[in-house]
């Protein structure tokens, strides 16, 4: 484990250095956020709420899946990256896992952008928008957890789209279209509730609303006692479903490696 | 020790990298493996490696089969094989010229790559500690420890792959033409720290690299590999000794050349009042040849050399490629 933890500890430490990186960093998760924020202040126009969903429910819900898309941090090039140069087989000498050291550096460079990224813009955010307040330290907690099994969903999902890169040429449209299904499904810039019901229903089966909506909900203190496990349960019965899939990827793309060459 | 028995790997679309080799290399050995390009070298590193599945036959690394399964899990601790890599690599766009072991990582600086190295395959403190020091003074690596590895230049990055290998001292340690677009300074630390691995004796060190001469410094015994087979396995001196009969001659006339009549001489060629004379020792003695030179002409300057190893490894290739001629001519 601690072979990872450096993986990850190596990757925050080496970002520290770009300092000029990380004030535009601020600059554009604020301007994605007051764009946001002016758009639907414009919407509501005043009123206080729009089918029982309040002005400061939307604005702490965007500004949670803003730092959520900071936190979930992916180099969704790497792989195809490693097999194109040919160092994929040579990263295989490592004693290491190679899907897990992937993983684990993925969350340092995203434990970097929510410290320096994130957490400067909610402070700023403070100031002038109405951002709600957790509804409890419980929530919160819970909050964390779902965090970080959202992650696992997100990343696995980045995991089989990249796998592909053993058998075509470039990944980069795959993602391109895998990005845009789940900023939309997975409700990052419109909140679930404002999709249709059927749409909602839809991706209930789905792991797109265990990513940014369950941890939003959680922080909101939506959901009720039994809702909470039956959310976690879902969130693990991706991880694996996920992780099966995208071993079976991994593998086959392997045996390719070892048999073919590259 | 390293065992292998009637290896061959035949890629899908019936290309042979290597055919039917065998070969044996002691614990501590410095083999030069040799070849041109395409010969199989990479192919036969990749095997040793455990990176390819072997078509047919048997590979043993320290009595351990370094193939292991198709998912490459790895027990804890195992930092047996180091492979450093010095080949062109392409992303599939572009081409870099550089070095593609992926030892080290573009976007770290050289220290925290050490740092992650360390961690990695769980090297003491006090032992990385040690080994950093004596390791960086000899590469010549202490300015560029703030660097990040892709602004150092080829030959510096050459010795940090070099360096991190050499921290977690791998039992059997691959360099993959690692002399690669490296100028003569940073070759010869590079070389010098080899040279001192092949005389503790306690790596098993495997060079593959163009430049035979360098190979001929570092090497205990040299392996030439032609179309996936291998067509010398011995020391150097040997391979020197059994063409050492070619001898090169050049001399400078005033006007033409003297005409050479009968000598048997093997090849011979004329550029403007240069006279180049390949001819073999013992058939025809270098000094009947000189004085009959002499004596017929006039000539300005003379040199006579001995055939490096190169000289006789292209011969070789010669050989070999005539005699495939004369084969697949047969088989019409």
């Amino acid at each position: 484990m601690t072979r990872y933890l450096s993986f990850a500890g190596i990757k925050f430490r080496s970002k520290m250095a770009y300092r000029f990186d990380y004030v535009l960093g601020i600059l554009n998760t604020l301007l994605s956020f007051v764009v946001y924020w002016s758009i639907y202040k414009a919407l509501y126009n005043g009123a206080s709420e729009v089918d029982g969903v309040t002005f400061s429910m939307v604005t702490t819900s965007f500004l949670i899946s803003l730092g959520l898309s900071a936190a979930f941090h992916k180099n969704e090039m790497f792989l195809q990256d490693k097999i194109k140069q040919g160092t994929i087989a040579n990263e295989l000498l490592k004693p290491v896992n190679f899907k897990l050291r992937m993983l684990f550096e993925d969350m340092g460079e995203g434990a970097f952008h929510v410290v320096f990224n994130f957490l400067p813009t909610v402070i700023i955010a403070c100031f002038f928008a109405p951002i709600q307040a957790p509804s409890g330290a419980r929530d919160v907690l819970l909050c964390l957890v779902s965090v970080i099994l959202g992650y696992v969903v997100l990343w696995e999902i980045s995991f089989i789209v990249q796998s592909w890169s053993f058998t075509l040429f470039s990944v980069w449209g795959l993602i391109t279209i895998k990005n845009v299904m789940v900023n939309i499904l997975a409700g990052a810039y419109i909140p679930m509730w404002f999709m249709p019901d059927w749409l909602r229903s839809a991706i209930r089966f789905t792991p797109f609303d265990s990513i940014y909506f369950t941890p939003v909900q959680l922080y909101l203190g939506e959901l009720g006692g039994k809702e909470i496990v039956f959310h976690f349960a879902r969130q693990l019965f991706w991880i694996t479903a996920l992780w099966a899939v995208g071993e079976y990827f991994w593998r086959s793309g392997i045996k390719k490696l070892v048999i073919q060459g590259g | 020790m390293i065992v292998i028995k009637n290896v061959t790997k035949t890629f899908p679309g019936g290309i042979t990298a290597v055919h039917d080799i065998s070969l044996h290399i002691a614990k501590g050995e410095t083999v030069g493996l040799i070849g041109a390009n395409g010969a199989g070298k990479t192919t036969l590193i990749k095997l040793i490696c455990g990176l390819y599945l072997p078509t047919d036959g048997y590979i043993r690394v320290f009595r351990e089969n370094p193939f292991r399964g198709k998912n490459f899990g790895r027990k804890a601790g195992e930092n047996l094989i180091g492979l450093v890599t010095g080949q062109v690599i392409t992303d599939g766009y572009n081409y870099h010229f550089g070095h593609g072991s992926a030892l080290l990582q573009e976007d770290l600086t050289l220290a925290l790559n050490l740092q992650l190295i360390k961690s990695i395959y769980r090297i003491p403190k006090e032992a990385y500690r040690q080994r950093l020091a004596a390791l960086l003074p000899k590469l010549g690596l202490q300015e560029q420890m703030h660097y990040r590895v892709h602004q150092l230049s080829l030959g510096q990055r050459m010795k940090a792959e070099v360096a991190a290998v050499l921290l977690f001292q791998p039992a059997l340690l691959i360099l993959d033409e690692p002399f690669i677009g490296i100028d003569v300074a940073a070759r010869e630390k590079i070389r010098d720290i080899l040279q001192e691995i092949a005389r503790e004796k306690e790596t098993t060190v495997i060079l593959t690299t163009h430049n035979v001469e360098e190979l001929e410094r570092i090497c205990d015994r040299a392996i030439l590999i032609d179309h996936g087979q291998i067509v010398y396995n011995g020391s150097f001196d040997r391979l020197k000794k059994s063409h050492i009969g070619l001898n090169r001659m050049q001399m400078i006339f005033e006007g033409m050349p003297p005409d050479l009549q009968d000598f048997p001489i093997k090849h011979c060629c004329i550029e403007n009042n240069m006279l180049t004379l390949d001819y073999d020792s013992s058939i025809v003695s270098s000094k009947d040849l000189a004085n009959y030179l002499l004596s017929h002409g006039k000539a300005v300057d003379i040199f006579i050399q001995k055939p490096t190893v190169e000289d006789i490894i292209k011969e070789m290739y010669k050989e070999d490629h005539h005699a495939d001629n004369a084969n697949s001519e047969k088989h019409h």
